[in-house]
């Protein structure tokens, strides 16, 4: 099982949202979480995405991106 | 004067004004006192401007003025009005991106593209409203009101998040103001209030003094009622800053020169996909692409559809990236003063939090390949076109109407693969719909061609005929 899938399931990622609320003082009511815990999961799957076309791509292995995305001549 | 009178100077352009201090016909403070008279009148129906510093506006217009009497001719933008988005700082003027959490602060250094406006001569009005941080959504808990879209004043959005800078130009508050943009921020209120906005290079222009949204993804620009007035601003803003850690160096163009050149036999690539299978959009906005293709077609441009990857695959690099540097930026901010930021920001941002630097590394390296596919588009076109908004001004959010009905932000917008792969984009207007709230579409160029797109704006909006303002 993956760490994101374990999130899901275990309510990882519900369990991190309501830590980043306590460490800010925010009070926030279960429609929010699940909203946010969604969101989170969505971003997740956007990840993914983007890991799946890098490993299809080829990337070399120092494949770091830059700071510069492009042609910055310093 | 009239009120009448000084409202036709309201609505003169950049060029157009610069023009008249040349010729002795009108002075900057002249320009500048109808401007302030007429923000007077209707900011508070409007919420554009933040903060007016009538009375710094007054000394450099005066000087300005005083200036072109002496004979002195201090630059192309001298004696021109300016509004500033209020993420970008400025000395001795408050300066909150519309949050409560900088309500106090008043920067002690200009942001560099104020130092340049203000070498340049350039008047600053004041601060404009956006969404807070240039990220949040309105909400009524926020510190000041949304700026309202002068196309639809009962409950018109005017998209985001440089609301104030695309209402005050619309509205004839401001011939030129400055905006930012991440992820269509410029283009997008551009379009739905129907002005021209520009989103340069990245590293074109220096973000030194911005309040930082997303460090990758951050550009500054202009928005101006004509195409001419972004290309006169942008050459003021554009050039090398050391301070700005992405600043490029490479050489500046004069991009007036492209405003009036022909157009014929340039390739334009139209991203039909974006609009056709990846998303959609309303019937009204792709007939106006269709008109404006066809406009420039009989201009002598050659036509032709293309590809690139889905948009929703540059959505994700652009949320993941973005989210998560900006957390990076405000996440302090956050952890100790969360009930200082917006209803939706204070909930949003925890979406940053949750982004590992896994999931981070993999969207960069990602963004590098699309940099890379949007690189040979322009071996094959001189720009590519698409769509700017799907749909008209919605409502206010909060407001209930057609906002309501619409998805929210997370939906892919056509602004974003722009912003992802670094290169210049401009917003133009294309029509009007049904309801007469404004359409706009996109045109991209390769990265440092910003002449080429200006030179295709132009010639569009001259083609298309002069478009009325906003009745107010």
């Amino acid at each position: 099982m993956t760490e994101r899938s374990d999130n899901k399931a275990d309510g990882g990622t519900e369990a991190a949202v309501r830590h980043l609320a306590a460490v800010a003082g925010l009070s926030l009511q279960d429609d929010d979480i699940a909203r946010l815990v969604t969101v989170a999961h969505e971003n997740r799957a956007s990840a993914r995405r983007l890991a799946d076309l890098v490993a299809r791509w080829d990337e070399p292995a120092y494949g770091l991106p830059s700071l510069r995305p492009r042609g910055v001549r310093r | 004067m009239s009120i009448e009178a000084d409202d036709d100077l309201c609505f003169l352009s950049v060029a157009a004004a610069a023009r008249r201090f040349r010729d002795g016909t009108l002075t900057p403070l002249a320009l500048t006192e109808a401007l302030l008279a007429r923000i007077a009148r209707l900011n508070d129906t409007l919420h554009a401007y933040l903060l007016v510093d009538a009375e710094g506006a007054r000394t450099a217009a005066d000087a300005a003025t005083r200036a072109f009497a002496a004979g002195r001719d201090p630059g192309p933008m001298a004696g021109i009005p300016v509004g500033l988005k209020d993420n970008i700082e400025t000395a001795g003027l408050r300066t909150t991106a519309h949050s409560r959490v900088l309500l106090d602060y008043v920067p002690d250094r200009d942001a560099e593209v104020v130092r340049r406006l203000k070498d340049g001569g350039a008047v600053i009005l004041g601060k404009l409203a956006c969404l807070e941080f240039a990220h949040g959504a309105p909400s009524p808990d926020q510190a000041f009101p949304p700026a309202r879209n002068p196309w639809n004043i009962g409950h018109g959005f005017t998209g985001g998040s440089s609301t104030g800078s695309a209402a005050a130009v619309a509205a004839g508050l401001a011939p030129v103001a400055l905006g930012t943009d991440t992820g269509g921020s410029i283009r997008n209120p551009a379009a739905l209030c129907a002005t021209a906005g520009l989103m340069p290079t990245y590293g074109r222009v220096s973000r030194r003094g911005i309040v930082p949204y997303s460090f990758s993804l951050d550009h500054c620009g202009p928005l101006a009622w004509t195409v001419e007035d972004c290309a006169i601003a942008l050459g003021i803003i554009a050039g090398f800053d050391a301070e700005d850690p992405a600043s490029r160096d490479d050489p500046l163009p004069d991009f007036t020169a492209a405003i009036g050149k022909p157009v014929t036999g340039m390739k334009i690539g139209v991203l039909r996909h974006f609009f056709e299978e990846d998303s959609d959009a309303d019937a009204e906005q792709v007939a106006a692409l269709d008109r404006a293709l066809d406009v420039l077609r009989g201009l002598g441009a050659k036509i032709s559809s293309t590809r690139v990857s889905p948009l929703g695959i540059y959505h994700d690099a652009k949320t993941v990236i973005g989210e998560a540097e900006f957390y990076a930026a405000h996440g302090h901010d956050w952890r100790t003063r969360a009930n200082d930021f917006g209803a939706s920001l204070r909930h949003r941002i925890i979406e940053g939090a949750l982004i590992s630097a896994d999931d981070y590394l993999q969207a960069s390296r990602a963004r590098r390949h699309l940099i890379a596919e949007m690189d040979r588009q322009f071996e094959k076109f001189d720009a590519l076109v698409t769509l700017s908004v799907p749909y008209p001004a919605p409502a206010l959010p909060g407001d209930g109407g057609k906002a309501a009905a619409r998805p929210g932000t997370r939906r892919p917008n056509f602004n974003q693969p722009f912003n992802v792969c670094a290169v210049p984009a401009l917003s133009v207007f294309s029509g009007f719909n049904g309801d007469g709230l404004p359409l706009g579409l996109q045109i991209a160029g390769p990265a440092c061609g910003e002449a080429t797109i200006l030179a295709l704006g132009h010639a569009l909006e001259t083609a298309m005929g002069p478009r009325p303002r906003p009745g107010l």
